[in-house]
């Protein structure tokens, strides 16, 4: 028994070691949440307005359009649960902010980013953010528990032989999407539909108790709450469930009906936004999003003045 | 909870640990470690399910006491079906309830009389089938007298609940389970080793070779319409993997892991795909299954004796019950019925049991009919395995119709399914696989005779590749294939 105990140990200890290692080393790269965690805690004083939600705000919203002092603390996937998360941890960290902006759409009303194709994401949260509490299982506090270990280790590699990092975003968040030549917008509607399509699995309760708890927050603080709900190109609107669309749209306006600080712009068949403005048919490009933040400056600026 | 998951390399230390503690002082102590460790593990998915666990096992329990206890053949006849009204109708309720009423709705609905189904949408209790025929042939054997029914309710239940094959077998006999958990168990360091050693080459199939080709199947058969046939046929071939991948990792896992705790499971696969011929790949494949029906249903049926039209009428039987067992679709009815069909000309030219030994016995390599006979048989299984993957019926048909039909159109496409068979997703892991697995198919596991040809210094390396593969390639858990039956 004590030799296969040692012997297994001494096979075990180089493998835990070379773990170690790599979890140490994966986690000194840099990222967006790591940059994101950083700008909130150390230059959040002069932050006016906020943006939160997923890739539709991360690649959609350009905070320097704001012309005031903004950051895009939206990421791929996010859902509602860690937006919720982000302003109750940073809120005190901000003491300027007036306006909040978060995407309000067919898939955030659903979305939980533990049951989306992206689970792995949740870690950065609980890692990079110091936000523990948004781990619920071993998987979501290390580095090395996480699928997509050979990006991992490639990441690893290029930051150890070129000090290369992993932040994609720009320096007040955000980044644009990128367009995919030749991409089939209609197959990739009718694919992306199906994978925001929720029917009873969806966490639509949940997620509306998490809006409910940003506007009670932010109208504690006298904070202003924009939703929008996203352009979308026609590929991907047209093949949406009726009920569950109904059911976003219903919400947006229901919220800004019953609170004070909340407003609502559905901009989901807004025919500014033309072919050339889309990356894919729910994700804007350059052009589009240069047109979203307009808008969104727009409604701002239009509200104040109310 | 999952064997490829953080939680069990965590459990599995642990419980090697305190049970070898626990068994120094007396081996009740390891047996109620182990109840209490199993008790755990299984309880991990949804404590609630360990009720239907625990019925079935108290169930078992108690009939097989009456059994010995009573002396009338009447009185142990009753306790018998006693147990097996409960068992089957517990796996019945769980498992096929929300099937036969659909079906008998939609026969009435043929008829033209509307009869409402009203489904229950029941969750089933993860590996119900198996305990349930463990906990049942323990019955039936104290019933034929070839056990004696066990008083220790913590013997029993360690049997019954141990954790390495409770949720997916090998679906062991209380003949051959049983006893070693009556007696103390002493720690065996080569099996111990080996055992280990089973574990790692458990893991490579599930972890590298099941769970990488896995996304690659859901695609084609979530969508046939949309995929061209290379890649139909190149999904059909990689789920053959898939499966074998998934159900054989598990089976050496679960066999590995045993025998760290000084128990032996029964084997419950022998190379499979290496048969030549229908009859030896049920020899090979998912074998606590396929010797559990032939003991407790092809024989009591009258076996291979009688007149032809009996012993057509037991074969066919025999695989339909063998495909209902694995769920409530008519695809594993069709999936069994297809396997009768390969089955039944061996059976009536009586070859069936022309190849009982290890293929090219005393060579290297197949002889060029063994080679040809290995290809044919794959070909049968895998079409089969159509059937069983896909979710329904119809998606089966138009996959099998797909392939052909869209390769015939495109015959660019023969070359592109070549390329994927040779080099494409995780086919170079399953050719490491198939010449591992061929090199040790006189062996119990993959790994099995390592010190034979290898040095200590090359054996750890071989280790040290395999354990990196296997954790560059883990990622969200993949729950076993077969855990859903």
């Amino acid at each position: 028994m004590v030799r296969y105990l040692l012997r297994t140990m001494a096979f075990i200890l180089p493998i835990l070691g070379i773990i170690v290692m790599v979890e140490c080393g994966l986690r000194a790269i840099p990222n967006n949440y790591s940059y994101t965690h950083e700008r909130l805690l150390n230059h959040g004083d002069s932050i006016r307005i906020l943006v939160l939600g997923n890739s539709h705000a991360f690649n959609g919203v350009d905070p320097l359009g704001f012309g005031v002092p903004a950051y895009n603390a939206a990421n791929m996937s996010q859902d509602h649960r860690r937006d919720l998360a982000i302003l109750e941890h940073y809120l005190a960290e901000l003491p300027a902010l007036s306006t909040i902006v978060l995407p309000l759409s067919y898939y955030s009303i659903g979305a939980v980013i533990e049951e989306g194709p992206e689970p792995w994401r949740v870690k950065n949260y609980a890692i990079y953010m110091d936000m523990p509490e948004q781990a619920s299982s071993l998987e979501h506090r290390f580095e090395v528990l996480n699928a997509r270990k050979s990006v991992s280790l490639r990441m690893l590699m290029d930051h150890l032989l070129y000090g290369s990092d992993n932040i994609r975003c720009r320096v007040n968040g955000g980044a644009p999407g990128r367009p995919k030549p030749g991409l089939d917008f209609v197959a990739h509607g009718k694919e992306t539909a199906a994978r925001h399509t929720f029917g009873p699995s969806g966490h639509y309760r949940i997620n509306h108790a998490y809006l409910d708890r940003i506007i009670q927050l932010a109208a504690a603080r006298g904070i202003q709450v924009h939703f929008f709900f996203p352009p979308c190109h026609k590929a991907y609107l047209d093949v949406m469930d009726p009920v569950q669309l109904a059911l976003a749209r219903k919400t947006g306006r229901e919220l800004a009906r019953t609170f004070q600080n909340v407003s609502y712009h559905d901009l989901s068949e807004d025919q500014r936004f033309i072919e050339i403005d889309f990356g894919n048919s729910d994700h804007l490009q350059a052009s589009g999003t240069a047109k979203l933040t307009r808008i969104l400056a727009e409604d701002l600026a239009g509200m104040s003045k109310d | 909870m999952l064997f490829n998951s953080v939680e069990f390399a965590l459990f599995l230390p642990l419980v090697f640990g305190l049970f070898w503690l626990a068994e120094r002082i007396h081996h009740r102590h390891g047996n109620a470690l182990l109840l209490a460790a199993s008790l755990f593990f299984y309880g991990w998915w949804d404590w609630r399910y360990l009720s239907v666990v625990f019925f079935s096992g108290a169930l078992d329990y108690v009939a097989a006491l009456r059994i010995s206890a009573s002396s009338g053949p009447a009185r142990r006849k009753a306790w018998l079906a006693l147990s097996l009204v409960g068992n089957l109708g517990s796996l019945g309720f769980f498992k096929y309830y929300d099937f036969f009423i659909t079906a008998f709705a939609d026969g009435f609905t043929l008829l033209g009389i509307p009869f409402e189904a009203r489904t229950l949408g029941i969750v089933l209790p993860v590996g119900i089938s198996f305990y349930t025929f463990q906990s049942l042939s323990y019955t039936i054997d104290v019933y034929r007298g070839q056990l004696r029914a066990e008083r220790d309710p913590v013997a029993f239940g360690a049997y019954l609940m141990f954790f390495p094959q409770l949720v997916a077998g090998p679906i062991e006999r209380g003949t051959a389970l049983l006893p070693q958990f009556q007696r103390t168990r002493r720690f065996d360091y080569s099996q111990a080793v080996d055992g280990t050693r089973q574990i790692l080459w458990g893991f490579f199939k599930k972890v590298v070779i099941a769970d990488q080709c896995a996304p690659l199947v859901d695609q084609a058969f979530s969508d046939p319409w949309a995929r061209g046939g290379s890649d139909l046929a190149f999904a059909a071939i990689l789920f053959a993997f898939q499966i074998y991948g998934d159900f054989s990792g598990y089976s050496d896992i679960a066999v590995g892991t045993a025998r760290l705790f000084g128990i032996s499971l029964m084997r419950n696969f022998a190379f499979p795909y290496f048969s030549r011929d229908i009859a030896e790949f049920w020899r090979r494949w998912h074998i606590s299954l396929s010797t559990w029906f032939r003991d407790y249903l092809y024989i009591p049926l009258g076996g291979s004796r009688g007149n032809l039209n009996q012993r057509v009428r037991n074969t066919l039987v025999i695989f339909l019950v063998s495909g209902f067992w694995h769920g409530a679709n008519w695809t594993f009815v069709v999936w069994g019925a297809l396997h009768a069909l390969f089955f039944l000309p061996l059976l009536l030219r009586g070859t069936h049991r022309e190849h009982v030994t290890t293929t090219a016995l005393r060579g290297w390599l197949p002889s060029p009919a063994d080679s040809l006979r290995m290809a044919g048989t794959f070909l049968l299984v895998d079409f089969a395995w159509i059937f069983f993957r896909a979710p329904d019926l119809t998606t089966a048909l138009e996959f099998i119709i797909l392939i052909p039909t869209r390769m015939i159109a495109n015959p660019g496409q023969f070359l592109l399914l070549a390329k994927d068979i040779t080099t494409s997703g995780p086919m170079p892991f399953v050719w490491v696989m198939l010449a591992v697995e061929w090199m040790q198919r006189h062996q119990q596991h993959g790994l099995a005779s390592l010190e034979r040809f290898m040095s200590p210094g090359w054996r750890w390396a071989a280790y040290y590749v395999l354990v990196c593969i296997v954790l560059i390639h883990t990622g969200r858990d993949h729950t076993f294939i077969y855990f859903q039956f």
